[in-house]
Formats: C-alpha cells, structure tokens, sequence
C-alpha cells in the first residue's frame, strides 16, 4: 500500500519525466518494428511506414500508460468508496447516527471558527497590511494634522471616526440606519483601497471644512440600494441625525451652525471585500472628515483642540517596525503635547507631558477594540466545539469498534481469503472519512443555519455590533480539515483493532471469548467520553451562574420599572441654560404623563457608556498617590436619589433651587464618604475640582454606593452635582423615568410628549435600565448561552454513547446473565450489576474529567463573577447531572438485562 | 493460418502481468523483446499489442513489481529494460498458482461433458 502510495506521489512530482520514458520507449519500439520490416526486405520508407501502422496511435498509448499510474489509484479508491456506500446502506441506523453527530459537531466548529477568524485572524483586505499601525489613542483633529504632517514613520497618516445613529436618505426615499464613517483625504490611498467603481475621496475633497460634499459608499449599499447600477455615481444621498459618541473629554458647545444637512454626492463604490478598518462595523458611507462639522450640527470637534475623536492609522515606512514606530513617535508626541499646552502650563501638567507615551500596535487586522474584548470569550467557545467534536468522535469510534466486531466474521474471511491489512485499514478508513466528509458538508449546512442564530443572539444583545459573516475559502479548507482530521481519529483506532490478526481466530470461534478486550477499549473510550462531558457541563455551570450572579448582583435601585431615555439638546440648538431650562420643562411634562411614578435626569445616565472624572482636591485631606485624588462623577437632576431610587443615609436630595447662584452642592456615595472622611460626619466638608478656577463644592448628602455603569466593577468613588450648577459643559440628558407599572407602553408617551415640546429634538435612545444592564454582560450572556447548548450537546452525544455500549454489553453476557438468573440471582440483582458498571464508568470518567476542568479553570477566570473556577459545588452539580444522565441512558439495558429468560439465553449457546 | 488473441480484450485481467513477470524471470527485457518472446513463445497465438503492453508496464512499475533501467542493446540502441523485483516474483508466484486453479476448474468443467 505504502509503495504504491509513494510511487503515485512521486508520479505527482515528476509525471513529465515518466511520460517522455514512455514516449522514448515507444520510439525505440517502433525503430524496432521498422528494422524488422527491413529484415523482410521492405524499403526503407515502408518500412517505417508499416511500422508506424502497426504501432497504432501513440498519444493514446501514452496516455494510458499514464493512466496506468492515476487510474488504478483511482480505481481502487472508487472500490473503497463503493464498499463503504454500500456498508452505509447495510446499517443506515448507525449511519444516520453518525451523520447527525458529526454534522452537529463539525457545524458547531465552523461556526465558532468563522466568528474566530472575521474577529481576530482575518487581516484587512487591503495592500500589505501588515504595514498598517494604529495610534493607541483618540486624537483631537489638530494633534492628528501634527502627527501626520511632522512624523518620519509612516509613509501616510489617515485620520477616521465612525458616526452613529445616522440614518441615510436618497431622493427622498428612506434607506434606513447606516453606519457613516469621517475619513481623512489620504484614507484610501493610505489602506491601498481602490473604488470598484468612480473614484475615491482626496485630499482636495477633505481640505476645508464643507469643501467635499461627497461620499464613497459601501459594495453592499449599492447592491441593497442601488441595484448595483453604475448610474449610482453623481446620485445624492443624505446623512441624517449622525453622532459621534464617546472619546471625548467635555467640552462647550459650538455657536450654531444650521442644522441643515447637506446632499452628498456619490462619488464612487468601494470594493465588496472592504468594510472599513474596525471588526464589528460595516461602514456604509464613507465621508470627508472636514464634513464633520455639517453633519453634526452644534459640534464642530474639528476645530476644538479638547475633543479627541480621530482614530488614527499610518502606514510604516519599508523597513519599520511597529516597535521602532512607537519608539520614534513619543519624543514627537510630547514635542506636539507641550507646543499644545503652552509656555504659560504649570510645572507639574510638563511633567506629565514628558511622561506621556504615544502608544501603537498593529492594524493589519484592523482596530483591535473588538478584538480585545470578545478574543477570550471567543476562543473558549471555540475550546468548547473542540470538546463537543472529539466527544461526537469518541461517540463514533466506539461505534465502529462495536460494528467492527459485528463484522468481524467477513474481515476474517477477507484476511484469511489473502487481503492484506494494510488493504483492510485503508477499506475502514475510507469509509470513516467518507463518513467524515459527509458530515462535514451536512456540517456546512448547520453552520450556516447556526451563524444565523449566533448573529441574532448578538445582535439582538449588541445591536452596534455587525460581522461580515460570508463562508469563503477559508471556512471550506477549516471545515475540510476537520472533518479529515474527525475521520482519521475516530475511524482509526477501530480500523486497525477491527483487522488485528487475532480475529482470524473468531471463524472457528463462537461469539464469547476474545471480544472481552474490545469491551475493555470501549469502556474507556465512553469514559473519556464521560470525562470530556464532564469538561464542558463544568465551565457551563460555571459560567451560567457568573452571568446568575451578575443578574443578581445588587445595582442599589429597581432596574425593572426604570426608563432611560438619552436626547441630545445639542444637536437640537439648545445651549447652555437653554438647556437646563428646555430639560425641566421636559421633566415635568413627562411627570404628568399617565403610570408615571417619578421622572429625575442626569447627564450621563445608568449603564450608557458614557462615564465622568476628574482630579479632586479634598479639604483636609493628604493624597498619598495620585489615584487618591481621583473620583468619578455625574451631574444629576432635582430628585435624582428618590428618582433612580437609591437611598440616601445622609443629608438631603438635590432640588431645583440648587442652581445657579445658590451655594454649590455635591452628594457623595459612601464609598468616598469612607475613603475622605473616615469616622466623621462628611456634610459640611468641601472639595473641588483641580481645574483652575473651580469652585468648592459643599456637601450635602451621602448616597448608598450604587452601580450605574459597569456591575463587575467595586464601587469607586463617586460624587454628583446638581444638573443646574454644572462643573463641566452639558452635552447630553438622560432622563430616568419611573413607571408605575409595565414601563414599555410609556415609551410612546414619552416621545409623543418630547415630539409635542420640539420636533428638532432627537431622542437618542429609550431603554429600561434592565435592558441596558443586560447589554453591559453581552459576552457573559453569549458565553453562557452556547455553552449551556454545547454542555446539553455533550450530554447527549454521552448519553447515546453510554447506552450504545451498555447495550453493547448487555447483548454479549447474555449467556453469563442467563447462567446468573439460572443459579438463583434475581432480577433486580443483574439490573444492580448492569447499573454499577454504570456508576463506575461515571467514576473513572469523573477522575479524568474533574483533573480536566480543573487544570482549564485558570483560563477562565478572569470571566467569573461571584464564584471561582475551582467551584467545588459545580464541580459536584456537574458529576451529579452527569451520573443522573448516565443511569437514565443505562436503564433500558439493565432493564433487558433483568428480562433475560434463562431457558432462552442458554439455548442460545 | 491460426486465429490470434489480442491480450488485452480477451484475457482474464491481471493475466498479461503475470505473462511478463513470468517472461522476466529470464533476465532483464525491454518492452520489444517482451512482445517478440511472448508470440515466439505462444507460437504467436498471442499478440501483445503494444498498446496494452505499455500500461501493463507502468502497473508492473506502480506496484513495484518490476523496475526499470535506460541501456544499450546489443546493438547499441537505448532501450528501457525492465527486472523483475522480489515483490513481483511473489506476486508471480500467488498469481500462477491461481491460474493453475482456475485452468484446472476450467478443463474440469469443459471436460465433464
């Protein structure tokens, strides 16, 4: 076998030299011929001319001498093919078995694999993009001009920021929510991105602010909206209601700017492969960034050197490294910090410049945001799949070694008939990756299907988050791997006991005897089996009460009643007490709303992202590091604690006479009350921002600490002031509304009233604060979720496997059953025998298993919340989950078991 | 004049192998002389065409039955000759004894009248 295999190979490698053998061979023979004829007196030109009659047609020779070295291979491998088919139809209940598992355990793998390579493997589809660099940090636009135009690393600087909430507009017709990108002038010269139609955006297009009303759109919004016709160019479209959120320390609003937003014009379409340089958005607009301005009315971050909001990617020189890169660019960047700050800084804000670090990493994969959060979790559940696969193969091999013995009579009639083994494993391993293959494609089918709920379960939790899930290439050759490799690990072990020379023995033999050694195998395989189960219902308990307790974990407020409704005055042309006033109008409005319990607000909301600090200077207080300056904080609205509902243990609420001109308050949470204060009475005692300028804020109240933005996070120090005295700019509401009841059929209320006080008024977004604490666990909730469905799939595939080979054993020791029941042993006696076998394959697995989930916890434990990797009750949960399941699979054979009739069983001998 | 068989189409399969392992045993050949012996041999009851006698060869080479060697002939052509291997002399030896079997079964069966 293995000569042939290695002459056809080399067959591969150097076929022309073996046709040109063949071809000169055939030319001496008819050289031959022709001297023959000679011989028998011809002429010479006859002769070659018979000689060439009789040779026939030597290209056809040739070619079947070729074929000589192809065909019989594949000559051979259709016999293996056509045998296996037809033991396929000999056993269509295994097969089916089979088939079913493995398309469940292939499919589960490609699709986790292909969530693992569109988020971390997969490098963007541009021109050399391991050149690519990002900036560790948000710039302000002027930094970013600096940087580009004065650094010596990258051969081009492209500046980006994605818009959300925008939604698109073509002559008149809605083409709904659209993810809109600002781009820098050199951005697609920089990533190397060629439009497939028009052409791209310039430098001339971005060079004053509203000097390019144009657009690039993505390949699939020209498809979706378009029709893909190439008419699309010179078309219009309009970017509507576009935000620009987080990444930016406050700052005041702009003067207005009209918000009126402008017609863009297509100017070309990108390539289908290309969605941008962040995993996790599919751009569908790509805009000049000196648009910005126009299409965020009210914001002009372009020109305001405190908003930092340009993402930043630079191509490396040739023969840079990302390392040298970030060493080159820090003296550069400090150079840029202190020409920024001003000769007039403190001392101390230069020392912190010179300590400031302008970190890069590489963005040939893109923007590594994504990446970092969703790797862990990503490559856990691809270990789960892993797990669930090489259970199924288990499952499948112990199978086959039970079909093998059941076939043992026709292998040793094969053996002793001449057949080689070697002959015999390849027959078996053909029909095990046949198997396989099959499988896997039935697995490509599944993946699809389950790439359709994977996207929906995410989604539906991260509705920002969108994948470019396509099967390509990759997926096929990751799909064609595994099953090969399924085939070869649960086909192989079978196929080489299947053929052992021993078995010759069992023609003469009767069914007792030499399969003891088999059952032995088999036991161990469904051990294992066991033991890998037990891996995965162990990370499963695991994780499903990290996301328990993550519900459960206290936020210090009723989160079921709660509505959070953000609004963006800005965007609306309220500034300054406009603001304040416009949002107290509101808030009574909405207090008057029918099932409205109480209605408070405050600027940056529960759970939404969007989080304040700053430096304090405490009265009476020493830091001792300069984290012990630091506090976060919220600027809160008349009523916010009874509002929101969080308790307060001293002092007193804001209220609306807390404004300006009224002495300055602040309520602190206890956490800090502590930390500052500690064994005092902290009402009365003052602090202030480190800000130049700002004024001391007195102490009115002392909160319970509450979560309101991250639940895995301890409490930190935090304080409030009142919403009508801000100590930072005011951008944003959230209102915090309480329903007496169901909160949901308030939410049309609530934009009807806000629709009533100003159109313009745009409602960013209602949520209850449920639904927003929900988002904050997203990976923990998806984490949870599959591998509650992978660990009931494990369980399953143990549960058949565990009763394959119980039944198994139950049909080989029918005669020793019958003996026992013979001599007197009772019914329940050989169901108890039958049952502890049971038990014990539950134990060895346990062993094996518990060593496992133990030696794995590590890898997750960063992901636990309120219990540690090493839980001794899950582990215990799991071995009881698992031996239930087993007894329940182990019961219809012990229950044939103590069925057996004595008179019949022995008879059968 | 006596009817011929052309090897390939009316032989047993495999059989045309085992008539050139066997003509191999007495010594190296080329593809030439493997033709001329087997129709001196069968009085030219069997001619080899050369266009089964060449794939033939290469299965011989396929499954290291025989190998082959580029020479010179007595007359100073290359040629390729072929030499039979200790794989092909065991292949040879299973073979002739099943055909043995099967002429036997054969003459038996015509015989029985």
């Amino acid at each position: 076998m293995f000569a042939r295999l290695r002459n056809k190979l080399r067959y591969l490698v150097r076929g022309e030299r073996i046709d040109s053998d063949v071809a000169k061979e055939l030319e001496f023979h008819r050289e031959m011929l022709a001297e023959d004829e000679r011989r028998r007196g011809h002429s010479a030109a006859a002769a070659a001319l018979n000689a060439r009659r009789r040779m026939g047609n030597t290209t056809l020779m040739t070619e079947s001498a070729r074929e000589a070295w192809i065909v019989s291979w594949l000559d051979a491998l259709g016999r293996d093919v056509r045998y296996a088919l037809r033991s396929f139809r000999r056993y269509p209940g295994f097969t089916a078995v089979a088939l079913v598992t493995l398309a469940l355990g292939i499919g589960a793998n490609t699709a986790i694999f292909q969530l693992v390579d569109t988020v971390m493997l997969r490098t963007l589809p541009v021109e050399q993009p391991y050149e690519l660099t990002a900036l560790r940090r948000t710039l302000s636009y002027w930094q970013y001009q600096q940087i580009r135009d004065r650094n010596q690393v990258f051969t081009g600087t492209a500046g980006m920021r994605t818009m959300t909430a925008a939604t698109l507009e073509s002559d008149g017709r809605s083409l709904g929510p659209a993810t809109t990108e600002l781009v820098s002038g050199n951005y697609f010269g920089v990533l190397g991105v060629t439009p497939v139609i028009g052409r791209a955006i310039t430098v001339e297009d971005d060079k004053a602010v509203g000097s390019g009303p144009v657009a690039v759109i993505s390949y699939g919004l020209w498809q979706r909206a378009f029709g893909g016709s190439p008419t699309v160019l010179g078309r219009t479209i309009r970017v509507n209601d576009g935000a620009i959120s987080g990444g930016t320390s406050g700052f005041e609003p702009e003067p207005t700017l009209p918000p009126v937003q402008p017609l863009l014009t297509i100017i070309g379409v990108a390539p289908q492969a290309f969605f941008g340089a962040s995993v996790g958005t599919i751009v569908d607009v790509w805009v000049p960034m000196t648009m910005q301005p126009i299409l965020t009315p009210g914001r002009a971050w372009i020109t305001r050197r405190s908003a930092y909001w340009v993402n930043v990617i630079g191509r490396l020189r040739p023969g840079m490294s990302v390392a040298q890169a970030g060493t080159q660019l820090t003296p550069l960047w400090r150079q840029i910090r202190l020409e920024e700050i001003g000769p007039a800084s403190s001392e101390e804000d230069r020392r912190n410049v010179l300590k400031s670090q302008l970190e890069v990493e590489s963005a040939a994969k893109g923007f590594a945001g994504l990446r970092r959060e969703f790797s862990q979790p990503l490559l856990i559940l691809m270990t789960v799949v892993t797990l669930v696969l090489l259970i199924a193969c288990l499952n499948l091999s112990n199978l086959l070694l039970a079909r093998a013995t059941a076939r043992r009579q026709e292998i040793s009639m094969r053996l002793s008939l001449g057949a080689s083994r070697a002959r015999l494993v390849r027959q078996l391993l053909t029909e095990s990756l046949l198997l396989a293959g099959l499988g896997g494609l039935l697995g490509l089918g599944v993946a699809v299907l389950g790439e359709r709920v994977l996207v929906r379960m995410v989604s539906a939790d991260a509705q920002n988050l969108r994948l470019p899930l396509t099967p390509d290439s990759r997926i096929l050759f990751f799909t064609t791997a595994v099953s090969l490799a399924s085939g070869v690990v649960f086909g192989l072990l079978p196929a080489l006991r299947g053929t052992r020379r021993d078995l010759q023995h069992t023609l003469k033999e009767s069914s007792r005897g030499s399969t003891a050694a088999r059952g032995r195998t088999s036991q161990a395989l469904v051990a294992l089996q066991i033991g890998v189960s037990l891996v995965l219902i162990v990370a499963c308990g695991l994780f499903v009460q990290t996301l328990i307790n993550l519900k459960r974990e206290p936020v210090g407020y009723d989160r079921q009643h709660l509505l959070v409704v953000r609004m963006d005055p800005v965007g609306a042309g309220y500034r300054k007490d406009a603001i304040s006033r416009a949002v107290l109008d509101l808030q009574r409005g909405f207090a008057a709303l029918p099932n409205v319990a109480s209605v408070t607000f405050s600027e940056n909301g529960l759970f939404s992202g969007t989080e304040s600090g700053t430096s304090l200077e405490v009265e009476g207080f020493k830091p001792a590091t300069e984290d012990d300056s630091n506090a976060r904080f919220d600027q809160a609205g008349p009523g916010y604690f009874s509002g929101v509902g969080i308790p307060l243990v001293l002092g007193r609420d804001f209220t609306d006479r807390d404004a300006i001109g009224a002495l300055r308050v602040t309520i602190i949470n206890e956490t800090m009350a502590r930390f500052y204060f500690p064994n005092q009475n902290p009402i009365g005692k003052r602090f202030r921002s480190n800000v130049p300028g700002a004024p001391w804020l007195d102490i009115v109240g002392v909160a319970r600490d509450a979560q309101d933005h991250d639940l895995r996070e301890k409490p930190v120090r935090r304080f409030y002031v009142s919403y009508l005295q801000p100590i930072d700019g005011i951008t944003t509401v959230n209102f915090e509304i309480r329903a007496a009841g169901d909160p949901a059929p308030l939410v049309a209320a609530v934009r009807e009233q806000t629709r009533q006080f100003d159109p313009k008024l745009q409602i960013l977004s209602v949520r209850t604060a449920q639904d927003l604490i929900d988002r904050d666990i997203v990976t923990e909730r998806l984490v949870a979720k599959l591998s509650t469905v992978f660990g009931v799939l494990a369980l399953l595939l143990a549960a058949i496997g565990l009763y394959g080979v119980m039944s198994y054993a139950v049909a080989r020791r029918t005669s020793e059953i019958g003996v026992r029941m013979a001599l007197g042993a009772t019914r329940g006696a050989v169901a108890s025998m039958i049952l502890r076998e049971i038990v014990l394959l539950v134990a060895m697995g346990s062993v094996v298993g518990a060593a496992g989930a133990l030696g794995l916890g590590r890898f997750v434990d960063s992901l636990m919340f309120g219990l540690a990797p090493r839980d001794p009750r899950t582990l215990g949960g799991a071995i009881l989950v698992l031996l239930a399941v087993a007894l329940l699979a182990g019961y219809l054979p012990a229950r044939r078991a103590a069925r057996i009739d004595p008179i019949t069983a022995l008879r059968s001998e | 004049m006596r009817n011929k068989t052309s090897i390939a189409s009316e032989l047993l399969p495999g059989t045309l192998e085992m008539l050139i392992l066997k003509t191999l045993t007495r010594g190296p050949a080329h593809g030439y002389a493997i033709a001329r012996h087997l129709e001196q041999t069968s009085s030219d009851v069997l001619q080899v065409g050369e266009s089964s006698l060449y794939p033939a060869l290469q299965r011989l080479l396929v499954n290291d039955w025989a190998t082959a060697e580029w020479g010179e002939t007595d007359t100073g052509r290359r040629a390729r000759f072929y030499r039979i291997t200790a794989a092909g002399r065991k292949r040879l030896a299973a073979e002739s004894a099943g055909f043995d079997r099967m002429i036997g079964a054969i003459a038996a069966i015509m015989h029985a009248g």
